[in-house]
């Protein structure tokens, strides 16, 4: 390890620039209403990240049910590119930009909305609303503010769909037992690792555990890092956005 | 029963639901470019399982080992008695392994000698190193007592116990550094403070030795912290959070000045509650502190080292130069500085002057504001003999103050007459028993000799009767004194209970999603709701076994209402009381009091109204109550008053 490569205030690395990123797919048609692409990408980020801002509709204290109609209603909106045009100021990040439009939305269509209800002209996005409630049910109570507790919501959510398609590659491959052998060495310092204990485990040389580990490391950091650039526009930094997400997770 | 798990890595407890069982906050710095990982110093392997007591009997013959107070992914702490000496001793061993490169042995020993010349009362005393069949171990001064962190958890604390503390901690480090040794590690896991309130910093300089540190003892026990994977020079040696600019950029050439940024670190934190940001903004602008710490703080976390304070002890003098001049902003309610009052069995306090006769005032109710500047309020509320009728009640403006982390640590009161009983959460559990007129307390009845049957207390309820319910990773248990547990029952996500006087209700809080982020159960009766009851929620109704409560009561969302806690049944136990919460985004969460008969229909039957410039009355908006964390308990004594904990910062 050295200085440079310190998780710290001033990294020297830089992050790769990703040539196009979904959000920057969305962002480049925002005033092309027909592009398939745009419309392919933005449904793709809502059907990852629309439990946080569901979560965060819930804190705002809206009931289930209203809470299931209007996180409807907000993506059919979103993908009917209403606001993503108007998207100037948080343009930057997916994340800031779904929090902006949702506390405007609530604040100005939440009424327009009841009214839509009542004539019953409401579009469906394929999202998976019926199972909201019973996470939502397994949210820890506490006093943080419905930002807080969309911001916090969405960074795990963004760890569970990284480390759920790191699983489904490793399953693919047939190394679902490696995985799960492996996994708790993602976490903690890479030299430190149980090699020995896992090497014993999984009857392979410690030489081999320490590729092994190497290996899901580098793949989970690289999905990890790709999946966060999926939701940033082109020449944001990833790592930016690691350490915004390092401080959601870790300030209790 | 189930205990919160800590993550091997950070040792911050991993929150409900976690993916594939990882601390999320470490799955985050995973992701940053190769080698990031491993430099925040916090990070380890998750697969470190310190040996039983009974396993390391072998191979120190010479201890009594006691039990396993602290673990981290690479290292575990035991309390242990030595044999011939009889006395305590804290034994750090590091995993099984370790010494496994040959330059290892080496640095240990040149080390662990040098660490042993440090006598010092503020530092924790090295005993013994070695290493026996590749076990390496320390032997060390066992410290009875908490960690800053523990106090932390809290939040902050208050800017007297910082200034109590930070001038101990400074001498702990100025002796070390007149010898030439650099801690390298300071962070609050790493400062121990006695229940005398003494500071006592431990694992000097294992940074050096020992990579990898992180918190140890979670359980309140003492002991040190650390341990680890060894590391090479030239490796990131410390706590990312803690470690100044020239540790990160260059571990090898630290000096002592780099333990001078860190204890600023540490200052901040005591003071604001969080570290200190990118931009460092002064916590005077946070929380209502002397100005002129802002100053010390800012010095001490200076980039470049030539700007610091060069020596520990003129950041000591400079503390005790503010500490002994009060400022103007230093509140008129503030009283003459208590001793150093940072540990439970220190609680100072000092009544307000002009606190009048009270208790016995059938009708009356007190609230118990507890500032962040270290002093709890009992404020005087009258409230109209009926507790159900619908009256407001107001401040008369009557005070009477504490200490505020005593109040945090004896959080409990006990209904009886014109008593607080204090029911000390740290590692004893003792009653302890306080006319609201006195200043101190005695203990009065201890409850358990120790709490290993409930590791990580959340919280304690006292009941009418002396007996204790605590709770712990959705674990009830209700203790009498003699320890003997009368009940228990898991429910999901249980954070509180209270009794009625006359035991036919019982009430849980149910930690339910929100929009209440708390709320009622009722449980009747309760010797057979325990087992299976149908429970009425306030605001929600949930059948035991049931996963989602249906709602029963509307909280009043147009007002911004958000929740409800510190409920207490009235003395009569026909009537509860709790606190309402309102949204922080209109500005101000604010409180009252709603009463309900167990029979009747819900209905707010009263307000606090709170002295001017405090906080204002139920539905309200107001800026100046953007500061008000209200209703951590709210008890019923049985003259009828009403006491409600608050916290806000002045």
């Amino acid at each position: 390890m050295t200085a440079n490569e310190t998780f710290g205030p001033t990294p020297a690395w830089q992050p790769p620039v990703f040539a196009t990123t979904h959000w920057s797919v969305v962002l480049s048609a925002a005033h092309d209403s027909h592009s398939p692409q745009a419309r392919d990408a933005l449904a793709k980020l809502c059907q990852t990240y629309w439990y946080p801002l569901y979560a965060y509709v819930r804190r705002r204290g809206h009931g289930a049910h209203d809470a299931q109609d209007l996180t409807q209603a907000f993506f059919a909106r979103l993908l009917e590119r209403h606001w993503v045009g108007d998207a100037h100021r948080e343009r930057g990040r997916f994340r800031t930009f779904l929090l902006t439009a949702m506390s405007r939305f609530l604040a100005d269509e939440w009424d327009k909305l009841r009214a839509q209800k009542r004539g019953g002209n409401v579009i469906h996005v394929p999202i998976q609303l019926d199972t909201a409630e019973t996470r939502y049910g397994c949210e820890p109570a506490s006093q943080a503010t419905p930002e807080q507790c969309f911001e916090r919501r969405w960074a795990l959510t963004l760890l569970e769909t990284v480390l759920q398609s790191l699983q489904a590659e490793y399953e693919n491959e047939g190394k679902a037992s490696l995985f799960a052998a492996l996994n708790p060495c993602l976490v903690g310092d890479r030299d430190a690792q149980p090699y020995a204990a896992l090497a014993a485990r999984l009857q392979l040389s410690e030489g081999a555990v320490k590729v092994a580990v190497h290996r899901l490391r580098k793949r989970y950091r690289h999905r990890l890092r790709t999946e966060i650039a999926r939701t940033m526009a082109e020449g944001e930094n990833v790592d930016d956005e690691l350490r915004h997400l390092f401080a959601v997770l870790a300030g209790e | 029963m189930e205990t919160k798990r800590l993550c091997p890595s950070c040792q911050k407890p991993l929150p409900p639901e976690v993916p594939l069982g990882l601390c999320p906050a470490c799955l985050v710095k995973a992701g940053f470019p190769s080698g990031a990982a491993s430099a925040t110093g916090s990070a380890a392997p998750a697969a470190f399982v310190p040996p039983a007591a009974g396993e390391l009997a072998e191979l120190f013959p010479q201890l009594e080992i006691l039990e396993l107070i602290g673990q981290g992914g690479m290292g575990a702490v035991y309390r242990a008695r030595q044999k011939n000496l009889n006395r305590l001793v804290a034994l750090k061993i590091l995993p099984p392994g370790i010494g496994g490169e040959p330059a290892f042995a080496q640095r240990f020993t040149r080390e662990a000698q040098a660490l042993a010349r440090l006598n010092h009362p503020g530092i924790v005393t090295l005993y013994e190193f070695g290493e026996t069949r590749g076990q390496y171990y320390f032997l060390m001064e066992y410290v009875d007592g908490v960690t800053l962190r523990q106090l932390l958890r809290g939040g902050r604390v208050s800017a007297r116990e910082a200034l109590a503390i930070v001038p101990q901690i400074c001498d702990a480090l100025q002796f070390a550094h007149d010898q030439g040794i650099v801690h390298r590690d300071i962070k609050p896991e790493n400062i121990l403070l006695d229940r005398r309130g003494r500071v006592k910093v431990a694992d000097f300089g294992l940074a050096k030795i020992v990579a990898g540190e992180r918190p140890e003892n979670p359980a309140g026990g003492a002991a040190t912290a650390g341990s680890a994977s060894l590391t090479e020079a030239g490796k990131i040696l410390g706590t990312p959070q803690y470690m100044s600019p020239e540790q990160i950029q260059a571990p090898d050439g630290v000096d002592h000045r780099a333990d001078i940024y860190a204890l600023g670190v540490v200052f901040y934190q005591m003071l604001t509650g969080e570290l200190p940001g990118k931009t460092i903004e002064p916590p005077s602008r946070k929380v209502h502190i002397d100005v002129r710490l802002d100053e010390v703080v800012l010095r001490a976390l200076a980039q470049k080292p030539e700007l610091r304070y060069q020596q520990a002890n003129v950041l000591k003098t400079q503390i005790e130069t503010i500490a002994s001049t009060p400022a103007e902003a230093r509140t008129s309610a503030s009283t003459p500085a208590p001793p150093p009052a940072a540990v439970p069995s220190a609680p100072a306090a000092a009544p307000s002057p002009s606190r009048p006769a009270k208790a016995n005032i059938i009708g009356w109710a007190k609230v118990v504001l507890v500032l962040a500047g270290a002093i709890m309020l009992i404020v005087m509320i009258k409230r109209q003999s009926h507790p159900a009728a619908a009256v407001t009640t107001e401040f008369d403006g009557q005070m009477f103050v504490v200490d505020a982390a005593a109040a945090r640590q004896f959080a409990p009161i006990l209904p009886v007459s014109n008593t607080i009983v204090h029911v000390d959460l740290s590692r004893e559990v003792f009653l302890r028993l306080r006319e609201l007129a006195k200043t101190q307390g005695s203990p009065v009845s201890r409850l358990a000799s120790d709490v290993n049957g409930w590791p990580r207390v959340a919280d304690s309820w006292s009941l009418g009767d002396c007996r204790v319910s605590a709770t712990g990773g959705g674990f009830l248990g209700i203790r009498q004194h003699d320890g003997y547990l009368e009940a228990r029952l898991e429910y999901h996500m249980l954070s509180g209970f209270t009794f009625s006087a006359d035991k036919t209700f019982a009430s849980l809080i149910y930690e339910c999603p929100a929009p209440l982020t708390n709320v009622l159960v009722f449980l009747q009766p309760m010797s057979s709701a325990i087992s299976n009851a149908s429970f009425l929620v306030l605001g929600w109704q949930v059948t035991r076994g049931e996963t989602m409560p249906v709602p029963a009561y509307e909280l009043d969302t147009t007002n911004n209402d958000t929740g409800n806690r510190a409920v207490a049944f009235a003395h009569d136990g026909t009537n509860v009381n709790f606190v309402i919460f309102t949204s922080a985004d209109i500005g101000a969460p604010m409180m009252g009091v709603r009463g309900k008969d167990p029979s009747q229909t819900w209905e707010v039957f009263g307000e606090f109204s709170f002295p001017s410039g405090r906080t204002v009355p139920y539905r309200q908006n107001s800026a100046r109550a953007s500061h008000l964390d209200i209703g951590a308990q709210s008890y019923n004594l049985h003259d009828g008053s009403l006491v409600v904990l608050a916290e806000m910062e002045r």
